[in-house]
């Protein structure tokens, strides 16, 4: 008996559509034929009596094949080793744990304590960030770009430690085409520091997540709990008025909290401080398993960026001209886009699309010299410890954490959202291990995600057809 | 014999350090590899996973200047980076005050051929510019008629595929036999190994692609009457087909114009292991219908791309170098008779054997 297609039904006010798996396509169909292939989704066995023309024509095209993969495993399983030998990207320092802010969001300040750890005092000493440097340089004898990262805490307090990095760090690659990267609250950042870090190829990325009122609520000072806006915004106006040249390539970062009201971000981002300069906005993380209260002026809000950002997908507005939540959706519609490539079919043996290679891309060294595949996680939790700079890694756990599959196979082969999945194993990390029940929690939402991604792909080319009378 | 330190050392140069160190003709010191991403000194095969070189990386190249007289200035990649370049033109500066030759496989403009040439000159050593190739094609007019000697094309499916490796292995292999090679290299530093580099007329952008196709006959009836060699390797280069809309390799153009002006007798593809699984049962279709003739033989190469979402925005591709097991892993599973791996000796003896046995009936 056949089984049934891998697809996924969906429609937006305007069109009905199928999304093929096996092809990675949208197909428009007619309102009969979506009711019809609905109607056999539903039932239990597959009845193609039932196919009307469109079907049929559908099928004769390469459209609606039920073939779907026979392994969960990503393919590049089998190249771990070699990468990890041979080819890591980048290599992230966490020089201390110390911090001068208490953010209400950060992991570090509210995380139950099994989970993360708390603000602590600890640094990583000279010696284990050369080790680490050495670990790293004799595993990229491939790689073309390397990158080395500084993160903390606030990795301004260890501002010699970082010197003494880059120093190193630019004997050790010569060659190769080196830079680095760090992400500061901005309280430490002096022009005399912005001046150095940018000569040597550093990018800085300064957490500020909006103006006065939005920024103070949730960034404190850890001495007396007071909003810090003043201190930071204070050091980035003698930065752009001393050496403009030099703050033109400071990047921002702000942590968007939906039980704000986000148009007042925007206005903030438009200002002459900042309207040249990089905005990346990040929704705030709900912790897992936990929500995160959206307000009404920031639902309103974001349906207004996203629909300003559709209408320049399709050429109706200048992109660089969107306010910076719009054009952070602009640039999610991009993306996305890119991930729609045609396919012929579903490989034998496939997994799903999200997780980047665990330490390859990005290797993260705790102060202690323990070794992870990012910053983003708890790393008080075994769960995700890939090695030591001592010990080397560990390529079985690498390779478990790399395929999420594993602790979900039967569900990931009959996913429709297979190539397009975007869980890691960071998120399905309950500390004691990889959570089948943080997996099945995730995967709703993650579904949820990408149909939303397909309504708006498509909903793109229906105001495209309205607007400008194209198909 | 020269004594002789290679810098800067890369995968790029391994092939010809390989074969440069078979030929006796220096006594290599060591190679200098930039940085410090070895802990000790590790053979110079240790780049590309390839035969062993018994030839040293070093990490120090000013403190080994002493034990040679010369250093050969070797090829390297140095796109986006051109604070390492500057240190590279310092560091030769150096050896040229210090009385040493240099021996340049690095294309350089006029003008700083010329100032390491000064320089040398006033130091009483000598600056050896290799990739000066002298393209007088002039005398061309005069050679007619037709190649009769064996003709070995070695292509790549795309660049960077170790197709310059087969060429140097095949060639040693078959001159260790007693035969005499002529042979044209896909590589411009060729001339370091005694190899004619491919000649210019074909990327000369003032010829028509009739003329490039007239010249290079001639070419090769001009190395047949000079040479009179057994056989004729010529390494044809860039890809046969386009990679991706970035990545054009050259569109095969080179292929086509070498099929067009010769009847070759046998025809060797390299292939990356990685990707030959996805296209082995269309690179007949694809070399039959593109130059009209046919596969003898697929190399793979230990080198693939790394095709990875991390870099999809970079503007020039980066490969991976796996070790022998990976090909080795590639032929055990595919069917097709004639397929060999680069990296394994036996491996090339066979398939010049193979070469031999089709040539001779």
């Amino acid at each position: 008996m056949k089984n049934k297609p891998f697809i996924k039904l969906f429609n937006t006010r305007y069109g009905n559509y199928i999304y093929d798996v096996n092809t990675n396509s949208v197909l428009t169909v007619k309102k009969e034929t979506y009711d019809c292939l609905s109607k056999i989704m539903k039932s239990n066995e597959l009845d193609e009596s039932l196919y009307n023309e469109e079907l049929i024509n559908l099928e004769k095209q390469g459209y609606l094949k039920s073939k779907r993969p026979d392994i969960i495993e990503l393919p590049e399983t089998d190249n771990i080793e070699y990468y990890l030998t041979h080819r890591l990207q980048k290599l992230t320092l966490q020089v201390t744990q110390q911090c001068n802010f208490r953010c209400r969001y950060c992991h570090y300040t509210y995380g139950d304590d099994t989970l993360y750890h708390s603000h602590k005092s600890a640094s990583m000493s000279w010696e284990t960030a050369k080790e680490a440097i050495d670990f790293f340089a004799e595993r990229t004898r491939d790689t073309k770009y390397v990158n080395i990262g500084f993160y903390g805490g606030e990795p301004l307090l260890k501002y010699d430690l970082i010197q003494k990095c880059i120093d190193y760090g630019n004997k050790v690659f010569e060659g190769k085409i080196l830079s680095y990267a760090l992400t500061t609250n901005g309280a430490l950042l002096t022009v005399e520091r912005t001046k150095y870090l940018i000569d040597n190829n550093v990018s800085i990325l300064v957490s500020l997540d909006g103006p006065k009122e939005i920024h103070d609520k949730n960034r404190k000072l850890a001495i007396d709990g007071s909003g810090t806006f003043d201190l930071v915004y204070s050091n980035l106006e003698e930065i752009k008025e001393t050496i403009p040249e030099y703050f033109s390539r400071i990047s921002f970062n702000s942590v968007v909290d939906p039980s704000l009201d986000c148009s007042q971000i925007n206005n903030f981002f438009a200002c002459d401080l900042f309207k040249l300069q990089p905005i990346n906005t990040t929704a705030l993380q709900p912790t897992v398993g936990k929500g995160v209260y959206f307000s009404n002026e920031y639902v309103k809000n974001s349906k207004k960026s996203l629909l300003l950002a559709m209408l320049s997908q399709v050429g109706v507005f200048d992109a660089e001209e969107l306010p910076k939540i719009a054009f952070n959706h602009y640039i999610s519609f991009s993306s996305f886009n890119k991930q729609m490539n045609r396919f012929f079919e579903v490989p034998d043996r496939m997994g799903h699309s999200g997780p980047c290679k665990p330490g390859i891309f990005r290797l993260f060294v705790s102060i202690d010299g323990g070794l992870y595949p990012c910053e983003r996680l708890k790393d008080t939790s075994d769960v995700m410890k890939i090695g030591t700079l001592n010990e080397g890694f560990d390529f079985e756990k690498v390779k478990y954490i790399y395929n999420v599959g594993y602790v979900c196979t039967d569900r990931c082969k009959n996913c429709w959202n297979i190539r397009h999945c975007k869980i890691c194993a960071t998120k399905i990390n309950d500390g004691q291990c990889l959570s089948k029940e943080l997996c099945a929690y995730e995967c709703k939402y993650d579904t949820k995600l990408t149909e939303e991604n397909l309504r708006q792909y498509m909903a793109i080319s229906e105001v495209k057809k309205i607007i400008m009378g194209v198909n | 014999m020269n004594k002789i330190i290679v810098y800067p050392y890369s995968i790029l140069f391994a092939p010809f350090l390989r074969h440069l160190s078979n030929l006796q003709k220096y006594e290599i010191i060591g190679a200098v590899m930039p940085g410090k991403l070895i802990k000790e000194e590790v053979d110079a095969s240790f780049v590309d996973e390839g035969l062993k070189m018994n030839v040293p990386i070093l990490t120090d190249f000013e403190s080994r200047l002493n034990e040679c007289d010369t250093v050969l200035w070797a090829e390297y990649d140095y796109d986006e980076n051109e604070s390492f370049y500057n240190k590279v033109l310092y560091q030769i500066n150096y050896a040229l005050d210090m009385g040493l030759n240099i021996i340049c496989c690095q294309e350089l403009s006029e003008t700083i051929i010329e100032s390491f040439k000064t320089k040398a000159r006033k130091n009483n050593c000598e600056f050896k510019y290799i990739m000066d190739i002298n393209d007088n094609f002039n005398d061309l007019q005069d050679y007619n008629g037709n190649v009769t000697v064996p003709v070995i094309t070695v292509m790549g499916v795309t660049e960077n595929c170790s197709k310059f490796e087969t060429q140097l292995s095949i060639s040693r292999i078959f001159k260790e036999k007693g035969y005499k090679v002529a042979q044209i290299g896909s590589r411009q530093a060729c001339e370091l190994l005694n190899i004619h580099s491919f000649p210019k007329f074909m990327i000369n952008n003032q010829f028509s692609e009739i003329k490039k196709i007239e010249l290079f006959r001639k070419y090769l009836i001009k190395l047949q009457s000079e040479e009179n060699p057994d056989l004729i390797i010529v390494g044809i280069p860039g890809g046969i087909i386009p990679f991706n809309d970035k990545e054009k390799m050259h569109y095969g153009i080179f292929a086509y114009e070498i099929f067009n002006a010769i009847d070759s007798d046998y025809n060797i593809v390299n292939s990356w292991v990685d990707t030959y699984k996805n296209i082995c049962k269309d690179l007949e279709k694809i070399v039959y219908y593109r130059y009209n003739t046919h596969i003898d033989a697929i190399c793979l190469s230990n080198i693939s791309v790394f095709n990875d979402h991390s870099i999809i925005d970079r503007q020039s591709l980066e490969y991976n170098v796996y070790n022998i097991k990976k090909i080795e892993d590639c032929i055990q599973n595919v069917d097709y008779n004639s397929i060999y791996n680069v990296l394994d000796e036996s491996s090339m003896n066979r398939l010049v054997d193979n070469i031999i046995n089709k040539l001779t009936n």
